[in-house]
């Protein structure tokens, strides 16, 4: 049970959300290994954020990516079918590119494996903030 | 065996757009809804439904005619898309809603107009932010060519449709929470009666509330026929169905089948078996549903079938569990669910929830004590009397006892696997 309290976000507007996935399908296919090898690389615990403000780390509930567990979510972008060093290697990736909007199909082309199911054609389009949001940030009129 | 494809024939076929108008068009979309609008009636539509059978594919398994039927008469009257999906191995929704928001859309025009209702609403779960875009500029997409707003296709019919982003709470995947998260308000269950949504909805006003592959399934029935549709699967599981198979298994991904067909078929042809190893357990339905054995791949995948088993089929969420699996971590991973989902309001829930997680998680780490096993039970038992399926309620929703049903099945087919974590006892004299 969770106290309202709890639920509300009280720290700083960080620039990436690690969400990863510990419910039934992602820990029988070892999440335990992502979270781990996620929470040595950024020294965080679950529900912190670290001095810069760069990472919060959570360990979360199904996200809906059971087919491609285990699965992490970045500003609620899912990634699916990653690996303990993938998901250390993705951190690294946004440490030193911090891109502007994390774009998922990017992130699975990168540093995913399998998939829940065939995403079909490239999104552009993605998140700017830690904030569940459907906004449309379309990555390709920008580029232009 | 094959896949039977209506709902995800259009996506496989067309995969480069298939979320976009044109292509949806290109390939008879809003085709059905044209034919209705112009030639049909209400009451035909719901004949059709009722013929088809079909019956609703959120987990509770409601035939979805009788619960249009059910609809009280207002002025105002709702419609809420149920797409809050958060049971734990389904992904379903997911892939209706990124993939093909348009055959939803058009369901939803045939509902509203069924049941005489001007104004729906799209619940998506906040994780979904993606399938929540798809969905927003399909309804842009929609708005633009006049298929939304007033008068649709020229008729005198008006419909608005507003996506909402819940914030990813499980508990609002139940119809009533659901509603008070539309509202603006906490995400706790109400109490029924009063408050059936068929009658006090939405605001008060009666309310209809349908999975989203529930909906997606509308368009295809009237295109066809109930009767085309009913052909299907088999009796009291007509049509077909979206699977969601995941854990140890080769080909995991969402299957639309014809209900019928054994687990262990569906297992060995569509997913490529288990990885090298025997199946210990498997759950047949979601998180909530009652763990099978390995040695019952034989039961049917039909609603009656799996619930005669002491099971259900729920959100068809298959997760198959080989020979190598911790029973009790994967067991303590669904309570641990449970224990951070419950709203909070009963007590029984709320309490014994994480009371469940906490026992168990001693005993998974070695701590436990030789009374645990009794003391699980027990707890369970003050969640639901008796331990059935399908349960008994001391709680609003079902929440509290689904909770229940990975623990029973571990102590009734698992309990070695729990006994050999705990002391043995130790005998003086």
């Amino acid at each position: 049970m969770r106290l309202f309290i709890q639920c509300t976000n009280r720290s700083q507007q960080v620039n990436y959300l690690l969400s990863v996935c510990k419910s039934i399908s992602c820990e029988i296919s070892n999440s335990s290994d992502v979270i781990n090898s996620v929470k040595n690389f950024t020294g965080l615990s679950n529900n912190e954020t670290d001095d810069e403000n760069f990472f919060t780390y959570e360990s979360v509930e199904c996200i809906g990516a059971c087919g491609g567990a285990p699965a992490i979510q970045i500003n609620y972008e899912t990634v699916e079918g990653l690996t303990p060093d993938k998901a250390v290697d993705l951190c690294k990736w946004l440490k030193e590119e911090e891109p502007e909007i994390v774009v998922a199909d990017e992130l699975q082309d990168k540093f995913g494996g399998v998939k829940s199911f065939d995403w079909a054609i490239a999104d552009n389009n993605g998140a700017t903030s830690p904030v569940p949001g459907f906004q449309t940030y379309d990555t390709s009129k920008e580029k232009k | 065996m094959k896949e039977t494809l209506l709902l995800t024939k259009h996506m496989r076929e067309n995969p480069e757009d298939s979320h976009s108008l044109k292509s949806y068009e290109k390939n008879g979309g809003y085709e059905s809804v044209k034919k209705v609008l112009k030639s049909g009636t209400p009451e035909e539509v719901l004949q059709e439904i009722k013929d088809s059978n079909i019956r609703g594919r959120g987990g509770a398994g409601f035939p979805t005619g009788v619960k249009w039927g059910f609809l009280a008469e207002d002025e105002e009257r709702y419609l809420v898309i149920n797409g809050d999906e958060s049971e734990p191995g389904t992904f379903k929704d997911r892939i209706l809603l990124e993939r093909d928001p348009h055959q939803l859309i058009e369901g939803m025009i045939i509902t509203c107009f069924a049941a005489n209702i001007s104004k729906a609403f799209i619940y998506i779960r906040g994780e979904y932010a993606k399938p929540a875009r798809r969905v927003q500029s399909a309804i842009e997409e929609a708005y633009e060519k006049g298929y939304l707003g007033k008068n649709i296709f020229g008729s005198s019919m008006n419909l608005d449709i507003v996506v909402h982003l819940g914030a990813g709470a499980y508990i609002c995947g139940e119809e009533t929470a659901l509603l008070n998260s539309l509202e603006g308000r906490r995400g706790e269950p109400r109490l029924k009666p009063p408050f059936f949504p068929a009658v006090k909805g939405l605001y008060n006003k009666p309310t209809l509330v349908n999975n989203v592959e529930t909906i997606s399934s509308v368009p295809w029935i009237m295109s066809n026929s109930g009767k085309d549709y009913s052909s299907l699967g088999v009796e009291g599981s007509t049509g077909t169905r979206i699977f969601s198979l995941s854990g140890h298994i080769n080909n995991p991904g969402n299957y639309e089948i014809e209900m019928g067909s054994s687990f262990g078929e569906f297992v060995d042809t569509l997913g490529k078996g288990v990885k090298n190893k025997a199946i210990k357990a498997y759950i047949p339905g979601g998180a909530s549903a009652p763990w099978l054995r390995g040695d019952q791949l034989d039961v049917k995948m039909t609603i009656d079938d799996v619930a005669n088993e002491g099971s259900m089929l729920g959100s068809g969420a298959v997760v198959m569990m080989d020979e190598d699996t911790n029973l009790v971590l994967a067991a303590k991973s669904l309570v641990s669910f449970f224990a951070h989902e419950s709203c909070g309001q009963c007590t029984p829930c709320r309490e014994g929830t994480t009371w469940l997680e906490n026992i168990l998680e001693r005993v998974a780490s070695g701590r436990g004590r030789l009374s645990d096993i009794d003391l699980l039970l027990d707890v369970c038992d003050n969640i639901s009397p008796g331990l059935t399926w399908p349960p008994k309620m001391t709680t609003i929703c079902p929440l509290g006892p689904s909770a229940t049903a990975s623990i029973v099945s571990l102590m009734k087919d698992f309990r070695s696997e729990v006994e050999v974590l705990l002391p043995k006892k130790v005998v003086i004299g």
